[in-house]
């Protein structure tokens, strides 16, 4: 093979229509621009034609030989894409937001279908795609056996560690057949705590299964994965597919992408062998120590495009972070991995911005672009505000708050008073059943005695009645008694008995009648405790009204009063203004999107990437603080507040809308700076790892440019939530 | 300061030559909305551009160097970054300097045509 055409193998369908790029300009240019065009087209980047074969190369690996998938392995991996683009449609509809590469891959598969499997690029975005719905499975997968291992565990030990019972044994294997205990998830590298599952499900299963014996002690901590610093997203989606986690379906899906994978990667001449040694995570100082040197060379050797770029996202994130925390490792793993698949999605950049225009509508079949209404609503909400209506609109608002609070306060004070009547009518009431006590009880002591008495008496006239009852018995069972003579006593005996139940029936009375007044006198007595609780809870009433007013002129709704007086007394009110500054200049920047993007591209870098310049400290107290340098020319490039004749209130402006920390923020999010743990909040620790990178080759002008726009997109976001 | 358009960048975007004249053509009769929307899809793209070209020029001196047509120096990397800047800058700025004469010649016709026209 010619180099050109090695050249060719490497680089076909990066970018299929890019020789634009290089014919630059249309026919109508000028000479310049044919020159520009020529200069251009005679690179290979133009190199456009469609090739029938890939090459290994293309890969990445050192082999010049074909890459033959085969047409078996090919279906596979369509009907692997088509089921997760599928499930996450599905989930899209849920309304749960999609990262940026769920939402791109989505994007461009719908534009690409089955045709993302022509390029060596496409492939590989494919296998990471995948990949990466096993992670999330297997964490799903992860989270069920926990749970359902705390379940069971739980009678025994509530914690970390589960001794196993007789009977556990059969149930464990029961449960973890249900993912699926045949399958081997290889072909996924040993870069995540949740690795050696991935590689080996079925021999991580036989492990486990193996280790169940009654008497044992289980750790907990072996099905734990912490994923509580994983982006919102993948944790939401981790949830949504969980409760299918184990069904047949989901069984088999993963079995299928295993064995996908691994003919994928047999495919590129590499053996499973090769996969298991590759263990990069090692080198960041992670997993398990003692690992044959072999195995380290090994995973040098693995030298696709994906594991390149996977293992410098992960020497760059794993920077200053703490890898002994299983959650860090978590996030920074899955961060390599979003970093990786945004590599090979950019890779297809022509159809992922075709896909972006289609999605706003602007192909010629449709009408004119339906992007988010940003601009129009931002200047429709000034203008209100502006506009003497809009005064007069936020005037009669405040007018309308006033009376309500007004009206609210008349309110409170009226039922103050009506509250107060009640606790002293309570009070003139507790007053007069205090008065009662002593005379009460006691009554309550005279009625206790009486029931005392009756209920001895009724006791004493049933225990009558029963002797004589036996008695007759006795007489009337007696063999020696006649007839005659027993038909006398059964006489007798119930005339006897009737005459008992009736005097035990009228001392009965007798005792509920005096239980009734017992009651009613102890009523009479817990009265006073009854009032005095009463009293207490009113006059708490009384207490949160009056906090609601205001005790003082300017605390609860008298401070609003007064406010809102002095506001509307003063036409627009301060805060009024304060919004129109705001939403004014964040118009502004929108409009000069162009020009806040493109001249730090390649003219205004001078002033912004001058690292000295960026941490330095400014010596004025202009602002009140002694802010970095490069903040305040990063705020006046976007906003332009030294030009302007109130310097100090623009500038305030600017600050509001963009903080110190939340330029921290972005930037350290959109150049990888790796700080963590309140750092990345901290501007001048995030200019001095700037400062660093530019001064080790790291950020390149460019890349440094491409902060405005994710600064854009807070501005914009920052706006529209201003009311 | 050098400053460039969405509609320069539009111009040299990799992009199929339909969709770029439809947009081109409409661009200016767009609304500020709109062409937020367009503005901030170009900008993504052309620093996305920036990466791949970067990404393909190193893998080309990887090749050239594995057969021995080149060699590996120091900041290497970096070098070819400056190359692909330096390139793109050419470009694009020769866009902005053909795109003023193009305007200054939309001028000087109307400033022929007008005394004819009286």
């Amino acid at each position: 093979m010619t180099t050109t055409e090695e050249l060719r193998a490497t680089t076909a369908d990066i970018n299929p229509d890019a020789p634009h790029v290089l014919s630059g300009v249309s026919r109508e240019v000028d000479r310049r621009g044919q020159e520009a065009e020529e200069t251009l087209t005679r690179k290979p980047f133009s190199l456009t034609e469609t090739k029938e074969k890939i090459s290994l190369a293309e890969f990445g690996l050192h082999e010049y030989k074909d890459f033959d998938p085969g047409d078996e392995l090919r279906e596979s991996f369509e009907g692997n894409l088509r089921v997760i683009a599928s499930q996450i449609e599905q989930y899209q509809r849920t309304g749960k937001p999609l990262t940026q590469e769920q939402k791109d891959f989505l994007m461009l598969y719908k534009r690409l279908g089955n045709r993302l499997l022509d390029s060596a690029e496409g492939w590989s975005l494919a296998n990471l795609i995948m990949e990466q719905e096993l992670f999330l499975r297997l964490a799903a997968i992860q989270k069920d056996i926990e749970l359902e291992i705390r379940k069971r565990a739980s009678p025994y030990t509530p914690k970390d560690e589960w001794v196993i019972q007789e009977g556990d044994v059969f149930w464990f294997e029961k449960l973890l057949d249900r993912y699926g205990g045949g399958w081997k998830g290889a072909v996924v590298l040993a870069t995540a705590p949740i690795s050696v599952p991935v590689i080996e499900f079925d021999r991580w299963i036989a492990e486990k299964k193996a280790k169940m014996k009654p008497g044992v002690k289980l750790s907990l901590k072996d099905f734990q994965i912490d994923l509580s610093r994983l982006p919102r997203e993948y944790q939401d989606y981790i949830k949504y597919i969980s409760p299918t986690i184990a069904t047949k379906e989901a069984k088999s899906f993963l079995e299928r992408v295993g064995k996908a994978r691994i003919e994928f990667y047999e495919s590129l001449g590499v053996s499973l062998e090769d996969l298991k040694a590759a263990t990069p995570w090692e080198r960041f100082r992670v997993g398990s120590a003692g690992a044959p040197a072999e195995v380290a060379k090994a995973q040098e050797n693995l030298g696709t495009e994906w594991m390149r770029i996977r293992r410098q996202a992960l020497e760059r994130l794993s920077r200053g972070v703490d890898l002994s925390d299983s959650s860090e490792i978590a996030k920074v793993f899955f961060e390599a991995q979003q970093k990786t698949i945004r590599h090979f999605l950019d890779l297809h950049l022509r159809e992922l911005t075709e896909a972006r225009f289609g999605v706003r509508e602007i192909a010629a079949e449709r009408e004119a672009t339906k992007g988010p209404e940003t601009i129009s609503a931002l200047e429709k909400r000034l203008n209100e505000l502006k506009s003497p209506e809009g005064s007069e609109e936020v005037l009669a608002k405040k007018q309308e708050e006033l009376e309500k609070l007004q009206a609210d306060v008349v309110t409170w004070q009226e039922e103050i008073t009506r509250t107060q009547r009640e606790i002293d009518n309570k009070k003139k009431e507790q007053a007069i059943a205090q008065a009662k006590i002593t005379r009460l009880s006691q009554q309550e002591t005279r009625y206790e005695t009486t029931l005392t008495r009756l209920n001895d008496q009724r006791d004493r006239v049933e225990q009558q009645r029963d002797d004589l009852i036996a008695h007759y018995n006795a007489l009337i069972n007696d063999p020696n008694t006649t007839a005659e003579i027993k038909a006398t006593l059964i006489s007798t005996k119930n005339e006897q008995l009737r005459s008992f139940n009736e005097r035990i029936s009228k001392i009965q009375i007798e005792i509920n009648k005096l239980n009734e007044k017992l009651e009613e006198v102890r009523a009479q007595i817990d009265r006073p405790n009854e009032l005095a609780a009463e009293i207490t809870a009113l006059e708490e009433q009384i207490d949160k009204l009056q906090r609601k007013i205001g005790r003082r002129p300017n605390a609860g709704a008298r401070r609003k009063i007064a406010r809102l007086q002095t506001e509307i007394e003063a036409g627009v009110t301060p805060d009024v203004q304060e919004k129109i500054d705001q939403l004014e200049a964040v118009v502004k920047c929108l409009k000069d999107y162009d020009r806040i993007v493109s001249e730090p591209v390649f003219s205004a870098t001078e002033r912004m990437l001058t690292v000295q310049d960026l941490i330095s400290r400014t010596e004025k107290d202009e602002y009140g603080v002694n802010y970095n340098e490069g903040y305040l020319r990063i705020l006046d490039h976007l906003f332009g507040y030294t030009k302007v004749s109130e310097r100090k209130k623009a500038f305030d402006t600017a600050r509001t809308i963009l903080p110190p920390e939340e330029m921290a923020k972005i930037l350290n999010a959109r150049l990888n700076l790796g700080l963590a743990g309140g750092d990345e909040r901290d501007l001048e620790k995030v200019f001095q790892a700037i400062a660093t990178d530019v001064g080790d080759g790291i950020i390149s002008q460019i890349t440094f440019a491409s902060v405005f726009l994710p600064i854009l997109e807070f501005i914009e976001d920052k706006g529209m939530k201003i009311e | 300061m050098q400053k460039f358009t969405t509609k320069q960048l539009l111009k040299i975007l990799p992009i199929s030559e339909k969709l770029r004249k439809e947009i081109l053509s409409k661009f200016d009769s767009l609304s500020e909305d709109q062409k937020l929307g367009i503005k901030k899809i170009c900008w993504l793209m052309f620093f996305e551009f920036y990466n791949n070209k970067v990404a393909y020029e190193f893998k080309k001196r990887l090749l050239a160097i594995k057969n021995k047509k080149g060699e590996l120096k120091n900041k290497f990397y970096q070098e070819i970054e400056k190359e692909v800047y330096k390139e793109l800058r050419e470009i694009l700025l020769q866009e902005a300097e053909k795109e003023t004469v193009v305007k200054v010649r939309e001028e000087l016709k109307k400033h022929f045509r007008r005394p004819k026209a009286s």
